[in-house]
């Protein structure tokens, strides 16, 4: 079985982020594979080693998501591809989704995982839209997955409930948070990996011309702040008395 | 006046409330709101849309993107607005990507400069906003946050009509063998108004049930920190946060959340934030209107008193 796993290197969680007065982003050089996407790559993992299969990664974007390509080898893909081109600088995820779609094409994969979604840009449209370039089904926020040889059955998180679904193969999977959970990497692989020979390829070497953007980041700017807190004061009694006052007035009507 | 079209998904057989503000913020900037439901009464849009289209598909994640896809070719519409819910956003992004758009998701502001849209977003956790313009010909497609834009009041009701999205059966790739509500029966965190959360300091999981009740009080879905979701106390369709849910509720209020980077982040897009903790030097009171520096299990239950359920 041939799987692609879609991976990129995002801030750590805790790093630093902050809008530049010129409209720039200002991240701190903390950046870790997006948790959503380790999940993915494990659960393919799972999938290739009970399916005596091949797990390619594959990242699109510039030199640091050359890490997130390392990660999936560390944790044990098989290779990696890593897209490369302008392009893909515009910040539009249309354009990556294409870029993404025409390299996996390549690869004939009967599988691809990816995360739900990226914590820096939150856009989550990157997997629908490669299953839509690819002309396959999208099973979306899977959290148990059970892959056969032509078939799929995964359990997706729908609001308020989970939805079991069946499809066919090929197919493109979005993992959240309760699918499995991510080993960590050998040092020995850490370093294997840190070693391994990783060509970018841009999208002329695929036969693709870059669509044009439909959307342009202007800018940041800092999210409104909230005033300073007003800590309750006095005794437990007085306290609860204002903490349940606070709660009616804010829920409205004393209800 | 150019329609917008507005997919406007149902809980428990209601509109979403984030669906409704959409509608309005559609008028509010000058498009004629067309809105797309399935699955519910079409009069309970009717009074916020000037169209309604009842489409007779069912419910199934493929034929949500093709009756979308349908309704956007029926209206014409320049502008495609959605919730961000999961089964939303997936809907949308599929159908935007077939019209050779993005889909900018998570929108909290949205205006038109030259007649095009443009969308300010919570990026990285809502550490920063990102101001995006939309390029390029119409239809622009747009996922909006609940709580970001006012709820519109009721109109003369727009005309319904059944809308035949015109599926084939055999395109349809998935095929939905179940479903199962999750076991609390209670309002999700996502569509919540006002949310409880409870974290560590809640001492053992038996103690969510003083949360629960106070939840039952004061008409408010219960969430949960990342540390009691993986603790195995509750389930994961609570968790707020990062890897959990990101939740904007008019109330939120938090017992024994230490305030972590990972949970600040989907809630921060909250009105009114009290946070309660015995630890005065909590993170959590930084991001928080009211604090109130005590233990949360001895304040649940007087708390409860005070409020009428002791």
């Amino acid at each position: 079985m041939n799987i692609c796993v879609l991976v990129k290197q995002v801030p750590d969680h805790e790093a630093i982020v902050r809008a530049a007065p010129d409209g720039s982003v200002e991240v701190e050089d903390r950046w870790v594979t997006n948790f959503f996407d380790e999940i993915a790559i494990e659960q393919a993992l799972r999938i290739r080693d009970a399916h005596d299969g091949t797990l390619t990664a594959v990242a699109a974007g510039g030199a640091r998501q050359v890490d997130a390509l390392r990660r999936a080898l560390a944790m044990g893909a098989n290779a990696a591809l890593h897209v490369s081109d302008p392009a893909l600088d515009s910040g539009d995820a249309l354009v990556v989704a294409r870029a993404l779609a025409a390299a996996i094409e390549t690869l004939s994969p009967d599988l691809v995982l990816a995360g739900r979604v990226a914590l820096d840009d939150e856009m989550g449209y990157v997997g629908p839209a490669v299953a839509h370039a690819l002309a396959i089904p999208h099973v979306a926020n899977v959290v148990a997955l059970d892959v056969g040889d032509s078939a799929l059955k995964a359990d997706r998180l729908v609001e308020g409930g989970v939805e079991t679904v069946e499809g066919p193969l090929p197919a493109l999977v979005t993992a959240t948070k309760g699918l499995c959970e991510p080993r960590v990497p050998k040092v020995m692989a850490v370093m294997k990996a840190s070693r391994a020979k990783i060509d970018a390829r841009d999208l002329a070497s695929f036969g693709i011309e870059p669509p044009s953007p439909t959307m342009r980041i202007d800018g940041h700017e800092a999210p409104p702040s909230r005033p300073a807190v007003e800590m309750i004061q006095g005794t437990p009694d007085e306290q609860v008395r204002r903490l349940a006052r606070i709660l009616l007035d804010a829920v409205g009507g004393g209800s | 006046m150019s329609a917008a079209l507005v997919l406007v998904e149902h809980a428990g057989g209601r509109p979403r409330r984030a669906c409704l503000e959409a509608l309005g913020k559609a008028r509010a900037l000058g498009f004629s709101p067309v809105a797309l439901v399935q699955g519910m009464d079409p009069a309970l849009v009717a009074p916020y849309a000037d169209r309604v289209l009842a489409s007779t598909h069912d419910d199934h994640p493929e034929a949500h993107v093709l009756a979308l896809r349908a309704a956007i070719d029926r209206t014409g519409a320049a502008l495609v607005l959605g919730p961000c819910t999961l089964t939303g956003r997936d809907a949308l992004a599929r159908a935007a990507a077939a019209a050779g758009r993005s889909l900018v998701p998570d929108a909290v502001r949205l205006d038109l400069e030259d007649g095009a849209p443009r969308v300010v977003r919570p990026v990285h956790g809502g550490k920063v906003l990102a101001r995006i313009a939309l390029t390029g010909d119409a239809p622009w497609f747009v996922a909006v946050r609940g709580n970001a834009f006012p709820a519109p009041d009721p109109a003369d009701p727009g005309a319904v009509e059944e809308f035949d999205p015109g599926i084939d059966p055999s395109t349809l790739l998935l095929k939905v063998v179940e479903r199962r509500q999750a076991a609390t029966g209670r309002i999700p965190v996502t569509e919540a108004d006002i949310i409880v959360t409870g974290g560590r300091g809640l001492g053992e999981s038996a103690n969510f049930s003083l949360l629960e009740r106070l939840a039952d009080r004061l008409g408010a879905a219960v969430g949960a920190s990342r540390a009691v979701v993986d603790a195995g106390w509750r389930d994961v369709s609570e968790q707020v946060g990062k890897s959990g849910n990101t939740v904007a509720p008019r109330l939120y209020v938090a017992f024994g959340v230490a305030g972590a980077v990972h949970h600040v982040m989907g809630m921060d897009g909250a009105g009114t934030v009290v946070v309660v903790n015995k630890d005065e030097n909590a993170l959590f009171f930084q991001h928080a209107d009211h604090g109130l520096a005590a233990d949360a299990i001895e304040v649940l239950p007087a708390l409860l008193e005070e409020l009428g359920d002791g």
